[in-house]
Parts: C-alpha cells; sequence; structure tokens
C-alpha cells in the first residue's frame, strides 16, 4: 500500500507548548507527537494514503495552529 | 544515575550512496522502533523506544555512528510532559 509519511519540527512561542499540543490531538492525520527539549519544542508523526493530503495537513492545518513559531518538515521517502 | 525517557528521535546524514546500507543496518537494530529514508537536509529518521541515558549514549556511540556510511546524526530527545 502507498503511504506518505512526514514528520514535522515544530518551535512554538514561549508558553504555547500545551496549547499547540492539544491542537494537535486534533488533527486526524497526525498520529503521534512528543514534547523535545533542544532546538525544537515539539514533533509531530503525520501519515497519509497520498503526499497531497500530507501537504494539505501540514500547510493548512499545523502551521495555521495559533501558538506556532516555526515548522521544519521531513518528508519520508521510498529507498 | 540512568534516567528512562520516553523515546529519541535521531536524524541522519549519510555518505553519499550509503544510504541503503545504513537504512537496512539500522532497521535491523532491535532498539529502533522506525527507520525512515528523507528528502531534504538529513537522509534518515530513526526512533528508538523507551531507551534509558546509558543505553541511548551507547546505541548512539557504541552503534548508530559506527555504522559505515553515517557522517553526521543529530539526537532529538522526547520528554514526558
Amino acid at each position: 500500500m502507498k503511504m506518505a509519511i512526514g514528520f514535522v519540527l515544530m518551535t512554538t512561542k514561549p508558553g504555547q507548548e500545551g496549547s499547540v499540543r492539544s491542537a494537535l490531538e486534533n488533527i486526524d492525520l497526525v498520529t503521534n507527537h512528543w514534547m523535545l527539549f533542544g532546538q525544537y519544542d515539539l514533533i509531530a508523526r503525520v501519515q497519509a494514503d497520498e503526499e497531497y493530503e500530507l501537504t494539505r495537513c501540514i500547510v493548512e492545518e499545523i502551521r495555521q495552529l495559533p501558538g506556532i513559531q516555526e515548522t521544519k518538515t521531513l518528508i519520508g521517502a521510498e529507498l | 544515575m540512568v534516567r528512562l525517557m520516553p523515546e529519541a528521535f535521531v536524524l541522519f546524514k549519510t555518505e553519499p550512496t550509503h544510504e541503503r546500507e545504513v537504512y537496512l543496518a539500522l532497521s535491523s537494530h532491535e532498539g529502533v522502533a522506525e527507520v525512515h529514508a528523507l528528502y531534504g537536509e538529513f537522509d534518515l529518521l530513526v526512533r528508538i523506544s523507551s531507551p534509558n541515558s546509558k543505553e541511548l549514549s551507547g546505541l548512539l556511540m557504541g552503534t548508530f555512528r559506527q555504522i559505515e556510511g553515517v557522517k553526521e546524526t543529530q539526537t532529538l530527545i522526547a520528554v514526558e510532559g
């Protein structure tokens, strides 16, 4: 089965980690998320059947969340 | 003190043309929960489930960074909260 997987690294505005995290819970394509220490504050695993759905989720849902400051997306490739 | 960590992510840059070998070496490793090849700045991403800090440094220094073809790694530690 074809599947598209991406990981989104996020930096949030100070104090917004919790609200961004709760908002991620309500995004269907986000299969899991973790809080991080260091350069990034959160990482989310996004999974869809098609790559365009992944793009739509990242651009229209994740990056639009209030409290997000910066994101960096890692897109899964096939070897 | 050995602290228990929920998960860790390791991002890899590999030497050109070594992506597949490194991918295979990582996938066959017991401590690895998932491995993905990537487009962009990094070539591979690995998620390690529930390592303690000693196991994590062992995996990183003793195992992952010894794999032929690994050029650079960056580790992201997940925390409880």
